[in-house]
């Protein structure tokens, strides 16, 4: 345990030789910082995974905090492994990526900072053990994030992102210490396993803290509806940072969920009931407003509350077989969202370390500006099109495995022979298979309009392949996937003792019969494998002495083609759009052609979110309201406002020895 | 042995298929239509020529076709035939059947949208967006399929799907018009895709191997053929009994094939390509199809026996 | 003997009160310095020998010596002289530090007959030059003097801290440090950016920053 801590210190201390180390050498040794820090982190982690026995270190703090016990469970360590690695790939990448900021004269003392800060901080958060100190460092880790966020912050969208998002977070910290104080207050002891006192049982004050403590989560994680700071902090960051926050950070509210149901025992039913259905309007609204998006970034952005949303049906469902007292369904379930936990880090860091290059070859997040890439940046290309295969769900790679689980677990439930769990379960199957179908439609769209065809604009010099530093990071996230996705029954033997702490009296014979099910689908997957080889081979020997040659594509007779009439993302959108649009309203500006010869005509359409404009905007335009009616308060004068101090700070005095 | 057998069968039967559905087309019509085997010879021939590939497209371009033939072979191993359990079977094993289809999709629409040209742009655009209506419908079927019988694998809901009481003939029905009906759309026939022309109205399936020639449209033409009688595997399981001798499986199994062959040239032949607006209506009523099933599923289930 | 050291402590308050030259201020401040340090000494047997170490370092070098030495330089070359007349007179201010001494000693009555201090006296002197400094703030116009009023807070609350416990937490310790370096960078703000651009002398400038 000790040297889980000294590895979380060695990150920290990476970030924080930065702003003495020279221009060139704080992203070499901040990386440096994060490969010797594995070595401590690694082994702590991967042994508490492979045996389940906690590690437990209890530091004395004086006054306010107490006792503080840092353990790392095997749920901890699980999260601690993605944490640990997400950092040492993001510090790779940055070797690159930051390259063009340092040349535009940034200093990336904050960026390191910030990122070291940040890592320590999030493997803090999963480690220790008291309220008190568990707020200090998610404070840290949200106010190291914000600072990440506003790197570019000349800019004034970048501003009114980072301040969204600052509130945001604020707002999900104050639920919060109000259901940790609540806790804390009925306990007396500030330590989390006392918490089970009022966290289990089935009455009505375990819900309320469990949905207090949800939303506070929710808010970080990017549930409904909860999640409009994801898609203006992420395009709004640098991608190494959008990239960690995205693959790891909302991760963290994930959890703190679960930390709470660990906690708390068996959910009471309509707890379970709430998350599942929450998640499942979470992943959907989530996947339709991608399809709307033109925005790199932001598009992925709401992948990530779509993935957030399938992660939070696995659970739902993990905790519905919970409630239900069914051991097998709460092993597919929570099996389902933990893995997805980790399959949605390796392919959203690898798609969003795809779209970084991207943006650094082209200067432009704009999908409509790009295409053809694929021809100058090969590389880049068929890793991101695996990114691409993977978050669609597809099976040979690693996404197919959690929604298999979860499917399989839904599928399972039907058995059981409740109408109002048979109804959810119809929601359930048909809804994450609409998301599916949807992630399909849109990672089509982005990664064949980025990609494919021929360049939408014209680039003014050809392109080069991104460096080995952006490559590398991109290219171990590929093995991964491929890894989880092709040898499950490998991988799967490490989620055991996680597995084993959701689902009490989880018997070797039921996980052993998990494994053989995984076994057999690979087996099929690997048949799928050896046909393609075969077809792939039949083809060469088809073709081998005949003629191949090359010519224009077939374009109906017509004499002067131009990447300009080739499908645009919103073309390809276009159907699917008009489908949902009471979803997604989206604002168009048309200036139609005009005349017999017209001269000039104008498209372009923006989407926005739903939820956004009739849930958020009208409650901050009310506070607005309210609070104006205060500023007589303010008058700008310091001298005032102390005497305010002042003032209080004798009547205290005197009330305290008057009336106390 | 008599795996080998339907393995062959199963092999051959979209040849037939396809020339069934023209030769029904063409005699409505009142013309004598092509030998029942054209498409065999058309392959054939494909087979044996060379290619074109265009400028624009890359090494995507030719991997896709032999990548879609592998994904819908593999599904193949899935399915059962009545009398005949699936090569490969395990609890959930819908679940990797719809998603390698959706992995087929995927090469299909990456390789249509590699040439760059707006026509298969179109296509692969409506041909995804039908793709999101009928997923969901079709995994409420086999929800409902998996309500009534308890089980969660092709073959073990097809063994135990009891065809003599009353309710499980509805259910059964149920499920069959919505399972046409995904034959419809994802094979492309009228009334959502016109597959003789590639008229823009009718432009899903047929442009997106607009650019395609030699050895990769075989493949491509026959994978589109087989999944079709893959689905129309799973429509005769539906009506054929599991229990039976394996070779009067199989001829009961052709005679289904060939019934949905005739009726998918009939209704070919006697309705028009619905307007374009209107096909996720159309395709909407295999949804509601989908969840008429599960309904009636449950209600049965709860009350009945 | 603690209780001179303290009592001359709250007489340094009445000087600054009485006196509008700057220099006799940041002097002043030294001397509290010093003061605390000896008040630290005498109380030497209830405090670890760590504490002391940075107790010794916090009063002695950084608020006796280093500080004042730092904010005379700055004073000198920035040729600072007197306070401005502020709005109400010293005269009337004068009465009030007299006012908030009285409240301090009637605090510190208070805490010595329900015994919850360990050191009364401290405790009252310390409220009191608390108040005494806020009073100031509010009082003076200059900016210089703000951050030195804000300088004498920190003693008192310093002071407070000797009186409420037997030993001294880090805790306090360490926020001590914390709002020092916080003025000092204030401080530093203030005379690099903002006085180039607005004269130091009247704070009722700084109204237009409102938003």
């Amino acid at each position: 345990m000790p040297q889980a801590l000294v590895g979380i210190a060695i990150f920290f201390l990476g970030g924080l030789v930065s702003p003495l180390a020279g221009a060139r050498w704080k992203g070499p040794l901040f990386a440096l910082g994060a490969g010797l820090a594995q070595v401590f982190i690694l082994p702590a982690v991967l042994r508490v995974l492979w045996e389940g026995h906690p590690l437990t270190l209890a530091v004395d703090f004086s006054f306010p905090i107490g006792l503080a016990v840092f353990r790392m469970d095997p749920l901890a360590a699980f999260f601690a492994l993605i944490i640990s690695i997400g950092g040492l790939l993001t510090a790779l990448y940055s070797l690159g990526y930051m390259k063009m900021y340092r040349e535009s004269g940034y200093s990336l003392s904050t960026y390191y900072l910030g990122m070291g800060l940040l890592i320590a901080a999030m493997l803090l958060v999963v480690l220790v053990q008291n309220a008190l100190l568990f707020m200090i460092v998610w404070e840290i880790m949200s106010l190291a994030s914000f600072f990440l966020v506003s790197f570019e912050h000349h800019k004034e969208e970048v501003r009114r992102a980072g301040v969204y998002y600052l509130v945001s977070m604020q707002v999900g910290a104050a639920f919060l210490m109000t259901a940790f104080a609540w806790a804390s207050t009925r306990t007396g002891s500030l330590d989390f396993a006392s918490f089970s006192q009022v966290l289990g049982g089935q009455d009505l004050s375990a819900a309320g803290l469990f949905l207090l403590f949800l939303t506070g989560f929710g808010v970080k994680a990017g549930l409904l509806p909860l999640h409009t700071w994801l898609p203006l902090a992420h395009p709004a960051a640098p991608t190494g940072v959008s990239a960690i926050m995205s693959g790891v950070m909302i991760k963290t509210g994930i959890y703190g969920i679960l930390r709470i149901l660990l906690i708390g025992g068996v959910p009471h039913l309509l707890l379970a009931y709430l998350v599942f259905g929450l998640s499942l309007l979470t992943g959907i609204f989530g996947v339709i407003n991608a399809i709307a998006q033109h925005d790199l970034k932001k598009l992925l952005a709401y992948h990530s509350i779509e993935n957030i949303g399938i992660i939070g049906s696995g659970l739902g469902l993990g905790m519905l077989g919970l409630a239900y007292g069914q051991n097998t369904i709460a092993l597919f379930g929570f099996l389902g969202g933990l893995l997805h936990v980790l399959n949605h880090f390796i392919f959203k860091s690898l798609l969003f370390y795809g779209a970084g290059v991207i943006y650094l070859k082209t200067h432009t997040r704009e999908i409509d500006r790009l295409g053809g890439l694929i021809h100058e940046l090969p590389v880049t290309a068929v890793l991101f099109l695996i990114g691409s295969l993977a978050i669609s769900g597809l099976p040979v790679f690693n996404g197919f495995i959690s929604e298999f689980a979860i499917f399989a677990g839904l599928a399972r439930s039907l058995t059981l022979g409740s109408v109002s769990l048979n109804v959810a379960i119809l929601c359930g199957l048909a809804g994450l298979a609409f998301i599916g179908a949807l992630a399909l439609l849109c990672f089509t769209k982005v990664f064949s309009i980025c990609f494919l065809g021929t360049p939408r604009v014209p680039h003014p010099e050809p392109l080069t392949e991104a460096a080995f530093s952006m490559v590398a990071p991109m290219l171990v996230l590929t093995v991964m996937i491929l890894g989880i996705g092709l040898f499950a029954p490998l991988v799967l033997p490490l989620l055991t003792h996680v597995l084993g702490q959701f689902v009490p009296g989880l018997g070797g014979a039921e996980f052993a019969g998990l494994l053989a099910l995984y076994r057999r689908l690979s087996l099929a997957i690997a048949a799928l494998g050896g046909f393609s080889l075969f077809f792939l081979g039949l083809r060469w020997f088809l073709l081998r002495g005949k003629a191949v040659t090359r010519f224009k594509t077939w374009d109906c007779g017509y004499q002067e083609g131009s990447s300009r009439f080739s499908y645009t993302a919103s073309s390809f959108a276009a159907p699917f759009m008009q489908l949902v649009a009471l979803v997604v309203p989206q604002e168009l500006h048309v200036q139609p052609p005009q005349g017999l010869f017209p001269r000039e005509a104008h498209y372009a359409s923006h989407s926005h979110d739903l939820l956004e404009i009739m849930l958020i905007r009208p409650v901050n335009a009310f506070l607005g309201r309210f609070l104006g009616l205060f500023t007589w308060i303010q008058s700008g004068r310091t001298q005032q406002y102390i005497l305010y101090g002042l003032i209080f700070l004798v009547l205290l005095i005197i009330w305290i020895m008057g009336f106390s | 042995m008599m795996t080998a057998l339907y393995i062959l069968v199963l092999l051959l039967a979209p040849f037939f298929f396809i020339g069934l559905i023209n030769r029904v087309k063409a005699l409505w019509a009142g013309r004598r239509g092509a030998p029942l085997l054209q498409t065999a010879y058309d392959l054939g021939k494909m087979l044996r020529k060379g290619e074109v590939l265009s400028h624009t497209t890359s090494f995507i371009f030719p991997l896709s076709p032999a990548l879609q033939l592998a994904a819908v072979l593999c599904a193949a191993l899935l399915v059962p035939l009545p009398g005949q359990p699936a090569l490969i079977s395990f609890p959930g094993d819908f679940i990797l059947f719809a998603y390698t289809l959706g992995l087929a999709k995927f090469m299909l629409v990456l390789a249509a949208m590699d040439t760059g040209s707006s026509f298969e742009g179109m296509g692969a655009s409506r041909e995804v967006t039908f793709s999101t209506i009928v997923e969901p419908a079709f995994f409420m079927l086999l929800g409902s399929l998996a309500l009534l019988t308890g089980q969660t694998s092709f073959t073990a809901i097809f063994a135990l799907l009891n065809y003599s009481a009353g309710y499980s003939i509805l259910v059964k029905s149920l499920c069959a018009i919505s399972l046409f009906i995904m034959l419809l759309v994802e094979g492309c026939r009228v009334p959502v895709d016109d597959p003789n022309t590639h008229l823009e109205l009718t432009m899903i399936h047929e442009v997106m191997i607009l650019d395609y020639s030699g050895p990769d449209l075989a493949f491509l033409t026959y994978a589109a053929a087989f999944k079709m009688v893959l689905l129309g595997t799973l429509l005769a399981n539906l009506f054929v009994p599991f229990n039976v001798a394996p070779l009067s499986g199989l001829l009961l199994t052709l005679a289904v094939w060939a019934l949905l062959a005739v009726g998918i040239g009939l209704v070919e032949a006697l309705t028009a390509r619905v307007r374009m607006s209107h096909v996720p209506q159309f395709i909407f009523l295999m949804t509601a199809m989908a969840v008429t099933t599960f309904a009636v599923a449950l209600f049965f289930l709860r009350g009945g026996a | 003997m603690s209780a001179i050291l303290i009592v001359l402590f709250g007489t340094t308050i009445l000087y600054i009160f009485a006196a509008s030259r700057i220099e006799a201020f940041i002097k002043t401040l030294a001397l509290q310095g010093l003061l605390l340090f000896l008040l630290i000494l005498i109380d030497l047997h209830e405090i670890n020998w760590w504490n002391i170490a940075l107790l010794g370092l916090e009063t002695l070098v950084i608020k006796t010596i280093v500080i004042p030495y730092f904010l005379l330089a700055v004073i000198r070359r920035n040729e600072i002289g007197r306070e401005v007349a502020p709005n109400v007179s010293q005269l009337y201010a004068l009465q009030i530090a007299s006012v908030i001494f009285t409240f301090g000693f009637i605090v510190a009555f208070w805490a010595a007959r329900t015994g919850t201090v360990a050191q009364p006296l401290y405790f009252g002197i310390s409220i009191s030059v608390i108040i005494a400094s806020l009073f100031l703030i509010v009082h003076r116009k200059r900016i210089i003097t703000h951050i030195l009023c804000y300088m004498m807070l920190e003693n008192g609350i310093f002071l407070l801290s000797l009186s409420v416990a037997n030993e001294m937490p880090l805790l306090i310790n360490l926020g001590v440090l914390l709002d020092l370096f916080v003025g000092i960078y204030l401080f530093v703000i203030f005379f690099d950016l903002i006085h180039a651009m607005y004269d130091g002398n009247n704070i009722d400038v700084l109204t237009e920053l409102k938003d």
